[in-house]
This record gives C-alpha cells, structure tokens and sequence, in this order.
C-alpha cells in the first residue's frame, strides 16, 4: 500500500483527492435527496365486534383504533401525520351474521369529536396523499452536482407513488354493507383544524358515526342512524 | 335523578360526609379569607353552609341571597348559591351562576376546583334533562337528542376533569366524570376512572353502581353488572339509592324470571323500609302487584287448563269450558288460555254436531229444540268460519223442522175438522199454510188434505187438481190418497186417468168398484190377464162383471191362441165360452170360433168340429164368417170326411161366399157339390122370369111367375103373349116335375148326392118317348156382355114324336139352370136344327116370402 502511494506523482494525488472529493460529495448529497417511502400495512385485527369497546345499533358493528400516535403512525404512514394536521383513525365495520340489514357508510359523514367538543372532518385521502408526499425541491440541489440529480428525481417520484398507492389502500371509502360484504374496514383521516392549537388530544375522543339504514319490506324509507363509537385498545 | 335523591335525603354516607365537611370547611377559609361581612352577612353565610350540609337547599339559597344582597361579587357565596340551585333541580341556573363564578376568577384553586365540579354536574343533571337515564339506556331519543345531551356530557367530563386536576383528592368529581363518560358511551374509560374512585372513597355504594351501569353499557346486561346493582340496592336501603332501585326497576323485565321476582322483592322493601314516594317505584310496584295476581291466575290457570284437559278427555266439555270461562269472566286474558278455550270449543263444537245428529234422527219437538240449541252453542264455540256457515245452515234447517212441526199442527186440526165433515173449516185452515215454506212433506199433507176437502164438496176438478200436487213421496206416505185422486178424475170424466191413479193404489185399499175400473182399463188396455186378476179381487160380483171376465178371457185365449200356447188358450176360451153360453146366456161366436181353432191346432179335431159346428150354428153374420171363413173349410174337411156332403157344401159354400178360396184338392169336388146341392130352380125367392123367345119367325117373350105354393107344389103361371097358362111344378128329389094340364113331365135339376151317373129319366107318355139328363155342369152361360152365368147345369131333353110314315120326329132340348136363378137360356132343335132359342131377359127376386 505504502509502495503504492509512492509511485503517485503530486498532480495525480491532487486530482484524486479532488475527485475523491467530489465523488464523497455526491454520495452525501445523493444520499441526503434520494427519497423513499417505507410503511407497514395496517395490522388485520379481525371483526368489529371482536373489539370489546365497539358499538352496535342494528346488528350494525363498529369499532375505531386511534393511529395517531407517534409511533404508530410512523409505522403504517411512513410519516408523523398528526404533525401534518391530520389524524388517522382505523375505522372497522362489521354487519352481524344474522342480521338482513343493509347499511350505507360514507367517509364525509364520519366525524372525529374531541373532548372539548370540536369535531374533525374526515378529509378524502388525496388531500392527505398531497400534503404529505415528498417534494422535488431536494433534487434541485442534486442537479447541482451533476451526476445524483436524476437519481434523486427518480427516487422522489417512485416514493411518492408508492406512499400515494399504500395510502389509497388503506383509506376508507364509503361503503354499502350488506350480506353480500359484511365486514370492511380502512383509515379515516381527519382534518385538524388550523386554529386548533398544539398536538390533538385523543384522549376522551370518539368519532361519530352516521350510518343509513336502507328500507327493508315493513319500511321502505330507511333511516339515519347515529352514535358515538370510541376507541377501542 | 341522583341529585333528587341527594337532596331529599340525608344522611350521606360516609365518602359525602366527609366532602360535605370538606366542603363546608372550605366555604369557611373561603369566608374567612374573604373578609369585609358584616356580621349579619357572616351570620347568612354560616347559617347557609350549614343548610347545604343538611341537604337544606331552600334555607340555604336564603342565607345565600342575604349575603349577596350586599356583596353581589362574593364568590363563595354565588358558587354556593349554584349549588343550591343545582341540587334544588334548577341546574341550568346553577350553570349560569357556576360559569360567571369561574369568570370571575375570584376563587382559589380549592373553590376553582369545587366550581368546576359545580358546573361538570350542572351539565350532566342539563343533560339529563335532555335524555334521562332510561331513555338513554334504551336508546329512545331521537339523535338530534342524543346529540345535544351528548355534548352537555362531553363538556361536563371537561369541567370535571379540570376539576380533578386541581384536586385530585376529591372523590365526587372523578365519579361524575366517570358517569359523564358513560353517558358518553364511553364505558371503558368510565370504568377506568370508576376503578380509581374505589382507591378514593372504597365504601361508597355510588361507584359500584356507576360500574354497574358502564359493565351493562359495555356488554349489555349480565349477571355480574346486575348482582353488583343488587348488591348495592340490598346493602343500602335508603332514599339516595332510590337511582339504584329505579335501575333495577328499568331491568326488570329483561332479566330472567328469579332475578325479576328477587328485583319485585327488593323494591317493595326498599320502598317499605324508606317510606317512598318515588313515581316509578309506586308505578313499578302497582305493576309487580298485578303480575303477581297474573302469575297467580296464570298458575291457577295452567291448573284449570290441565283440569279442563282432563275433563276434556273424559267428554265432560261443558265442565271443562266453564272452568276457562270464569277466567275469562274475570277478565284475564292469556294466549294460552284463548288458545286451548277455542281448541276445547272447537272439540266441543264438533262433538255437539255430531251428537245433534240423534236428536235430529229423533225429529220430535223436544229433540228439535234440543238440537237448534247444541247446533246455537256449537256455532258459538267454533272458530272456524266454514263450520260456522255449516252451523248456521243447520240451524236454518232445524228452524225450518220446527216451524213445520207447528205447520204439523195447523194440518193435525185442518184434519180433524176433515173427518168432523166441517169442510169448509179445513179449507180455511189450509188455505192459511204458507205453500212455499211447507216442508215436502207437509205440503204433501196439505194438498192432500185440500184434495179431501175438494172432494167433500164434489168439487171433482179441484180435487183432482190438489192431489196431482202431491209428490211422488208424498203418494208413498199416503197410500189411499190415489184411491181420492182415482175417484176424482173419474167423476170429472177423466177416467182413463183416474184407473191410473187407482192402478197406484194397493189391491188392500180397492173396493169393487175400483177393481172393476181398473179391469175395464186394463181390457182397453189389452192386459186380460191384470183385468181377471181385478175381476178376481172383486168381492161381489155383477152380471157386468161376468161380461167382463168373459171378455177378458175370450181375449186372454185369443192372445194365447196367437202365441201359440193352445192349451192355455182353449182353457180360457171355454171359460169364456161357459161364461158366454151360460151365465150370460148369450153364446160368443167368435169365442167358439176361437175355442175350435185353438182345439183344432191343439190335434183335438172332433171338438174343434164341435166348435166349429156351434161357431156354425151360432150363424154369426157374414162380418164373422168372413174373419173365420177359414173355419169353414176346415168344417167342410171334416164334413165331406164324415160324408156329410150337404153339409160340406155348405160350408165350402160359405167359405166361399167369404172370399174364400177354394185348394185344388176340393174345388172340383165343391163343384160336383155345387151342381148337387145348390138350387137351379129357385120358386121362394123369384117372382117370375121373362125370357126372349127367338125364333125363325121372330122374337117374343113370354114370363113364367110363380103365384104361389101349394104344400110342396108351385103354382106357376106361363103367359106367352095373350095366353096364360098354368102350371104346377114340385120336385121330387133331384126332378122337376112340371105338371101342365094333365101332361106330367120330369126334368132333373141337380146331381145325386151319390157319385154315380148324372140324373137321367125316360118316360114314355102318350106314345111318346122322353129322355131328361144333366149333361155336365159347372158350365158357363153368356148371354151378353153383361150378363154371364157360372156353375150352370146343362139338362138335355129328348122327345120322340112318332110318325107313322116314317123315322120318328125328335125333338132335343138343351137347357142350362143356372144356379139360384132358374132357366137362363134354352134351345130347342128338331134333328139338328135350331128352331128356337130362348134365353132368360130378367129374373125378378121375390120381396116377400111365397106364401
């Protein structure tokens, strides 16, 4: 090794370590700009009515699993999204085996109320999906250094689209259950208000649930139904 | 309802005791440290600590106005006035008070802490308001309800939550957090914060039954949430746990039955051991009472119904169902009972049809009405719509049986006035029955009986008329009614339907008459055999009668006779034969007739002979003759054969006369017969004959009359232009003998009866001889067109007249008789000559006899 180093003229020493330089460089600013999108999927915790704390009007199952906290919504989001303002809620529906009912869920309809009464909307996942995906800002400073930029744009984009993908899927869409599907279940994100200040306190927290209960034979009207369902553990 | 009950009732138990000293040492440092009252004022505020701590709201919130009256802006003393307010029930008062308290930030960290409790339970008894504790538990409230007293609970856990953290020794705030989150549907974390009052006041009954409440709320009720309740209702009988009974009470009916009755039995003690007056305490108890009287008769129900099943089995249904009626007499009402009251009444409907069916089969009054009312209760008892149209039909039908019964009755005295000949009466009883609503039967009897009355009166037609009305069931019921409707048809001149009628009748009830009717329709009718057997019945028999029964039997042999069944038919026909000759004494031709030809083909021949000799001998006119010419061939067979030649011809001649004709066998003997026996000279029954002479000098005539008879000579006179001359002529077997003036001549006129040689005489008189013979016969004579004779006798005669110079002169004859007319034509020739020809121009038949 010594003897290597011997044979090394001074020129070439310099423009080694200047390329050497360089090259850590890139490395360092590569590997500050590249981007990735890494979470866990939510975890199958069976049935609504396998939770002790869920709810029930007829024959109607729900129960609601808080995600907000730090480290659970790092492991299924990827990202602190109560920081973002938003609040994750894992929001599971359950129609009872022996019931004919046939109930409506919409997403907008689903509100998270707070202990002192504020009440959070459920906001479509896209708005979530844009706030919190990553920004092509960090490859404008790779394309200073030539070489990473690409590589930074490229792995900007792929994270983004699989954060976009992951949270699409574990979203909740508004549902129609029924004996056909009796159970589903997904993630509401709810909206903090911008004037709400500090860090939401869950605590004491319920979302209320409107379903709607389509007309059987004896009532062909339906009708609205509406309870508190609090978290379960 | 908690706070009702903790202001209505002290003493608290040991954790309230001791906040209320608390409490009410805080009001004192609060008071204390306040300073500036005057001694009145601390005088109020002493007075009103102590009213809130005997739960003394009113005296409290005076003393409390007092002290405000002149210090507006103490804050002790308007949060004691909010407490007041709130356990008085004014909460949303109390919360108005407790906020601007707050707002006031007047208070210390204790009476923050007491104010924030103040206002969490101002909220929660607000929100109660909105949604009691049974609405809420039972879900019955709409959801704009359930909302806004969601959200007084909500912002109750907020004040009682800060509350806790200013003090977090207090016990109140934390358990009325917990309930503020049970209301909440929180159950999880009420039981959280419930658990952790256990730590702070562990003998207090309220949190156990707060967990109670969350455990039901979280899973439903189960026994453990209902035995803590229990629990806490047994253990603490006072009026603070009247919340407690009234769960219970709200429980009631969802529990199973020995929790129910363990339930009824804590409420009544409670309710005896403190004396309340709670509504649905006194409500719930009324209602226990009465389910307790319902599970008694339910018992003494299932009792009965397990009797009446009993009875049921051993068909005393009238028993069985009286022991369910006294039940539902009294009112009680049970789907058990009506269920098995309609089975059994269902059963026993049937049963009662079923029996009714005897009494109907019975018919009589008694049994009628007793069946109307089996089939009344049976269509009572039964539910069933079908049986109850079926029932109804019945009925209908039982009615109709009894309301003949009573037309019975109307008949039964139309009848009596009958037979008591008040005709006129019966008629009008009659006349009174509804015809359509008359059962066949009694319609039957009324037109019968009307028939009768018609009858009475010899109103024939009308009579008639009324028992033709009668049914063919009713003329089965009423035998002799066809005897009246016979007699009615005859004497309206309907006879032929009148025997009919009487045809009908049975042979017990005819009389003579009757039979006789009958009889004569039955001849008419061509049934001898039914008409003897009429004539047979009659019992005192009439010369009619015997003409009758002849006829029968003539008939009744005629018809054997065509049926070949000849010994039957000679058996009748001699009985009517006998009935004819002898009781009658008028003998019947044609019964003979009958009788011989019956014999004749039976092989009897000598009495067939015998009949038919007296069939003969009856000389029954030419009409019968020619019916039974036949008769006369057979009779002149039988005479021939016993060489009664005379009377053959007779016979043959009849048969003939009949249009008979005659078999080849025994036509050429009828005309030998003929030529013997019939008379070719007939004086009795010609006046005269008037001839045509021709001659070859011209024609003349000249008559021949018989003028008269002298014993056995005729006297017969010959007048020939103006010469007359006179004659006798008599017969002397087959001869003519002409006696004219003293010359006799003899001519014969027939054959012998014999079979020999034709007649034939010589004689000789004054020299000269003559010969007469019949030549032949069954000869035919035509004179004209016209007029043509058949079976004639050819007699031919000779006259010798001697000439002395030479062969003698003869003179021949030829003369042909015909028969029953005499002389029709003659010739005379001289040798072989015609010298005159005479031929008969008219024969005139005598009207009267020869005298």
């Amino acid at each position: 090794m010594t003897d290597v180093h011997a044979r090394i003229a001074p020129a070439d020493r310099r423009f080694r370590r200047t390329v050497s330089c360089l090259a850590t460089l890139s490395l360092v600013a590569l590997s500050l700009g590249c981007a990735s999108y890494a979470a866990r999927p939510l975890i199958s915790s069976g049935a609504a009515s396998s939770y002790l704390e869920h709810t029930e009007r007829h024959g109607l199952h729900i129960a609601v699993l808080d995600l907000s906290n730090l480290r659970t919504t790092e492991k299924h989001f990827d990202r602190d999204l109560p920081d973002y303002q938003f609040v994750p809620v894992q929001f599971l529906a359950e129609l009872d085996s022996r019931s004919d009912e046939v109930f409506n869920l919409r997403r907008e309809h689903l509100h998270l109320v707070l202990q002192d009464g504020t009440r959070l909307q459920a906001v479509d996942p896209i708005d979530v999906i844009d706030k919190v995906s990553f920004s092509h800002v960090r490859s404008f400073f790779s394309f200073l250094l030539l070489i990473p930029g690409p590589f930074v744009t490229a792995s900007v984009s792929s994270a983004n689209e699989e954060l976009e993908s992951d949270y699409l899927e574990k979203s909740l869409r508004s549902v129609r259950l029924s004996h056909n599907m009796r159970t589903f279940q997904g993630v509401v994100f709810f909206r903090v208000p911008a004037e709400y200040d500090g860090r939401v306190n869950t605590e004491d927290a319920f979302v209320e649930v409107v379903a709607h209960r389509e007309g059987g034979t004896e009532s062909k009207l339906g009708s609205r139904v509406e309870f508190p369902v609090h978290f379960s553990r | 309802m908690i706070s009702a009950v903790e202001s209505t009732c002290p003493p608290r138990p040991a954790g309230r005791q001791l906040l209320a000293a608390l409490c009410a040492a805080f009001l004192a440092i609060v008071l204390t440290s306040c300073g500036g009252l005057g001694e009145k004022e601390e005088a109020a505020l002493e007075r009103a600590r102590l009213a809130l701590d005997e739960s003394r709201y009113a005296n409290a919130l005076v003393d409390f106005d007092v002290v405000l009256e002149t210090n507006p802006e103490h804050a002790p003393s308007r949060l004691g006035r909010a407490e007041a307010l709130l356990e008085t029930g004014d909460s949303s008062t109390a919360l108005a008070e407790v906020d601007a308290v707050i707002a006031s930030g007047d208070l210390d960290v204790r009476g923050e802490s007491h104010a924030r409790y103040v206002r969490g339970r101002s909220l929660i008894e607000t929100g109660r308001k909105l949604l009691g504790d049974t609405a809420f538990r039972t879900r019955g409230a709409t959801h704009d309800v359930a909302r806004r007293a969601r959200e007084r609970f909500m912002a109750a856990n907020v004040a009682l939550r800060r509350s806790t953290e200013l003090d977090p020794s207090r016990y109140e705030p934390v358990l009325w957090r917990a309930y503020a989150l049970y209301r909440q549907e929180n159950f999880r974390r009420a039981l959280e914060l419930l658990q952790s009052c256990a730590k702070l006041a562990e003998n207090d009954w309220r949190h156990a039954f707060f967990q109670a409440l969350a455990w039901d709320g979280l899973q439903g009720l189960n026994s453990q949430a209902v035995s803590q309740v229990l629990d806490v209702a047994l253990e603490n009988p006072r009026v603070e746990t009247t919340p407690v009974v009234v769960f219970l009470i709200d429980i009631h009916d969802e529990v199973p039955e020995e929790t129910a009755r363990r339930i009824e039995r804590i409420v009544a003690a409670f309710a005896e051991e403190t004396a309340s007056k709670d509504a649905a305490i006194t409500s719930f108890l009324a209602r226990a009472e009465k389910s307790k009287i319902e599970r008694a008769n339910a018992a003494e129900l299932d009792r009965s119904i397990e009797d009446a099943k009993r009875l049921a089995a051993a068909d005393k249904y009238e028993e069985a169902l009286a022991r369910l009626e006294d039940f539902r007499k009294r009112g009680f009402t049970s789907a058990e009972l009506d269920k098995y009251y309609a089975e059994l009444g269902e059963r026993w409907s049937r049963v009662l049809e079923v029996q009714t069916a005897d009494y109907l089969r019975r018919g009589t009054v008694g049994d009628l009405e007793k069946a109307r009312a089996s089939y009344e209760r049976a269509n009572k008892l039964t539910a069933d719509l079908d049986r109850q149209i079926t029932l109804t039909k019945k009925l209908s039908m039982v009615d109709g049986l009894l309301a003949q019964h009573n037309y019975a009755d109307r008949l039964r005295a139309a009848r009596e006035r009958l037979d008591a000949k008040d005709v006129s009466a019966a008629l009008e009883l009659l006349d009174l029955l509804p015809e359509a609503s008359l059962s066949e039967a009694n319609r039957d009897m009324c037109f019968y009986l009307r028939g009768r009355a018609h009858f009475e009166k010899k109103a024939w037609q009308q009579a008639s008329q009324a028992f033709a009305r009668v049914s063919p069931d009713g003329l089965r019921a009423l035998p002799r009614l066809e005897l009246w409707r016979g007699w009615s048809l005859v004497r309206s001149g309907r006879t032929v339907e009148g025997v009919r009628a009487f045809e009908k009748t049975r042979e017990v009830d005819r009389d003579d008459a009757v039979e006789r009717l009958i009889a004569e329709q039955h001849v008419r009718d061509k049934r001898f055999a039914d008409a003897l057997a009429c004539l047979g019945r009659v019992e005192e028999a009439e010369p009619a009668d015997v003409g009758l029964e002849a006829r029968c039997r003539h008939h009744l042999g005629v018809a054997l006779f065509q049926s070949r069944e000849y010994k039957r038919a000679i058996r009748e026909l001699r009985a009517a034969d006998e009935l004819y000759s002898e009781q009658l004494q008028k003998p019947s031709a044609e019964t003979v007739a009958f009788l011989g030809r019956a014999l004749h083909r039976n092989g009897d021949v000598e009495a067939a002979r015998e009949a038919f000799e007296r069939f003969v001998f009856l000389d029954p006119g030419p009409e019968v003759e020619r019916r039974f010419r036949d008769i006369f061939l057979t009779l002149a067979r039988a005479r021939l054969a016993a060489r009664d030649r005379r009377g053959g011809y007779d016979a043959l001649e009849t048969y003939r006369r009949q249009g008979g004709t005659l078999p080849a066998d025994i036509a050429s003997q009828f005309v030998r017969l003929a030529a013997t026996f019939r008379d070719f000279l007939p004086f009795e029954r010609v006046a005269f004959w008037r001839y045509e002479k021709a001659t070859p000098d011209g024609r003349e005539s000249f008559d021949v009359i018989v003028r008269g008879r002298s014993e056995d000579r005729y006297l017969i006179e010959r007048r020939e232009g103006s010469v007359t001359l006179e004659e006798e002529w008599s017969r002397d077997g087959v001869y003519l003998v002409r006696k004219s003036g003293q010359a006799v001549f003899r001519v014969p006129l027939s054959l012998t009866i014999e079979d020999s040689e034709p007649p034939h005489v010589e004689f000789e008189k004054d020299g000269q001889r003559y010969q007469a013979s019949v030549v032949s016969f069954d000869t035919v004579v035509k004179l004209d067109e016209k007029r043509e004779y058949r079976g004639c006798l050819r007699v031919d005669t000779l006259r010798e007249i001697p000439v002395p110079d030479g062969k003698p002169r003869t003179i021949r004859q030829r003369i042909w008789l015909a028969p029953d007319v005499g002389e029709v034509k003659r010739q005379v020739l001289e040798g072989q000559n015609l010298v005159c020809e005479v031929t008969l121009s008219e024969v005139r038949r005598r009207e009267a006899p020869l005298e």
